[in-house]
């Protein structure tokens, strides 16, 4: 598709500019739709299988959960679970990746914090359910964190390509389309003038 | 301790009561059911009053908590002495206090792991206890742990302190009041469950790699185990304890120990049942006496714990292998 501009010189330089200019952009929106791919092929694996991880050991974790349930009371166990007062200390920052900010998370757990329960009416599948939990959260942040990023990696891709195929596609297409029109219409201006020039130059040899 | 014709009432009506418990061939129906069939099917037993206002499996808890307060409940009513079948009903007053306690300091709102109907005190009347830091109302002993607890968790910060303290006081109190009327049965009895909870507790410390101050904390005494051979046992392999129960009253624990995963961590509640079981099946023998009083109170106690296992069981989807793994020796 052309693009409406006047058949001029000045629109020509222009449009040439814009023209290098528009594929200097699509080259390194290019490079970066490449990179942003190899990342995220790259972390998608990953993650996948840190998922498949943290999945099982919730499983497991769980199992371990039930099993402590059929051995404890209702009570007990609401007791006991409200009483933890253990502390996971979160801390959230953004890393740089390309030109997005995605999530890092480091999580620390104080020493000394304690579960608060009694032994009598806990077991000992109490204890292991909870620390097997407790060794998830880690493995759990870190796929949170893996997962958000690959999301925004994902827009960030489909955003890039949409911009490459738009560069590549039409605008790239719709300049070299009007510099071909403008150059074609500034070589006809061109013969004209020598055309009229020759004609005036013969009427006036005739006179 | 010899026959004790006074007894005689409350042995037949407990033998009368003895036979609603359930049996093996009561257990495959349930075993067979589906959770809410399960929950149909106790309802044709002699939990039928109990589950009465249960209307979904989820809601079992309720049901059970209050067929236990029936029993200890009935019980203690038909018992010379009730004061010691009480002491069975006391531990649920320690519990509550527990929870009124922990929840009072850590500013929770609601009744968060109490259980209403077992215990001997009301559970408003612990919570006003609690709240006013006013414990006259309570029994003396219950009152001075609960004030030592209060002391200790001052002093530490640390929650489990209130377990502790309370349990201890609870253990201290069942022993004196059992050697008090000379019943050396009852005695005998809590001295085990004390033992049983000390080599609970012992594991659980050294799955958990806590060191012997922790230990010195957590343990109960009062039993036959003492303090030092666990904690000179803290730092050796699972092997070495198992070898240091092998000949004694424990030696049925041993091969828990010896093959100690902590994937199998549940046999161990489950053998230390078994031997409570084996304690108790010595009741069976005795005409008049607590003992069959306290044999059919641990019965219905293991008989609450399976029905729990198997309705959750179902409602979680689990194998039928997962509940017949957890089967004490009365339903084997």
């Amino acid at each position: 598709m052309r693009i409406r501009a006047n058949p001029n010189r000045m629109q020509l330089l222009r449009l040439k500019r814009r023209l290098v200019l528009a594929k200097r952009g699509h080259k390194l929106l290019k490079d970066k739709q490449e990179e942003l791919m190899r990342r995220f092929l790259g972390m998608v694996h990953q993650a996948r299988a840190l998922r498949e991880t943290v999945e099982a050991e919730l499983a497991q974790a769980y199992r371990a959960f039930i099993s402590a349930r059929f051995e404890m009371d209702a009570p007990a166990m609401e007791a006991a679970l409200a009483s933890s007062r253990r502390l996971v200390e979160l801390h959230a920052d953004r890393e740089q990746v390309m030109n997005l900010k995605v999530p890092k998370f480091t999580v620390e757990f104080p020493a000394g914090a304690e579960f608060g329960y009694g032994y009598l009416e806990t077991t000992a599948e109490l204890d292991r359910a909870l620390e097997l939990y407790a060794a998830i959260i880690p493995h759990l942040l870190k796929v949170a964190e893996m997962e958000k990023s690959l999301q925004l990696i994902a827009a960030e891709l489909e955003k890039t390509r949409r911009r490459v195929n738009a560069l590549e596609h039409i605008l790239v297409p719709s300049l070299e389309e009007t510099i071909r029109f403008i150059s074609d219409r500034l070589g006809e201006l061109e013969r004209e003038t020598a055309t009229r020039l020759m004609k005036v130059k013969e009427i006036v040899r005739e006179h | 301790m010899a026959d004790d014709t006074r007894y005689a009432y409350a042995v037949a009506r407990v033998r009368g009561m003895e036979t609603g418990l359930l049996d093996r061939q009561w257990l495959e129906r349930l075993l067979s059911e589906t959770a809410n069939g399960a929950l149909k099917a106790l309802s044709d037993s002699a939990y039928e009053e109990s589950m009465a206002d249960v209307g979904r499996p989820q809601e079992i808890e309720r049901g059970l908590v209050l067929a236990l307060g029936e029993t200890l409940e009935t019980v203690s009513a038909i018992s010379p002495v009730p004061e010691l079948i009480d002491l069975f009903r006391l531990r649920w007053d320690a519990r509550n206090l527990k929870a009124h306690q922990k929840a009072s300091f850590l500013k929770l709102e609601g009744e968060i792991g109490v259980a209403s109907g077992v215990g001997t005190i009301d559970v408003s009347v612990l919570e006003k206890a609690v709240q006013e830091k006013d414990y006259t109302a309570l029994p003396d002993f219950l009152a001075e742990a609960a004030r030592t607890a209060e002391e200790a968790y001052r002093d530490r910060g640390e929650l489990s302190v209130i377990d502790a303290v309370i349990d201890r006081a609870m253990w201290k109190h069942s022993l004196d009041t059992a050697t008090g009327h000379r019943d050396t049965f009852l005695r005998g009895f809590f001295q085990i469950e004390i033992d049983l909870a000390n080599v609970k507790t012992f594991a659980r410390m050294k799955e958990a790699n806590r060191d012997r101050a922790d230990l010195g904390a957590a343990f109960v005494p009062g039993g036959t185990l003492e303090l030092s051979l666990f904690e000179g046992l803290l730092g050796e392999p699972m092997d070495a304890f198992a070898r240091a129960l092998e000949y004694g009253r424990y030696g049925a624990l041993t091969p828990v120990f010896r093959e100690w995963t902590p994937e199998r961590i549940y046999t161990l509640e489950l053998v230390c049942d078994n031997v409570l079981l084996k304690e108790i099946e010595k009741a069976k023998t005795i005409a008049y006496g607590i003992e069959p009083l306290v044999a059919f109170i641990v019965y219905r106690q293991i008989e609450i714990k399976l029905i729990r296992t198997a309705v959750i069981a179902k409602l979680d989807g689990a194998d039928r292998s997962d509940i017949e793994a957890r089967l004490r020796m009365t339903h084997v």
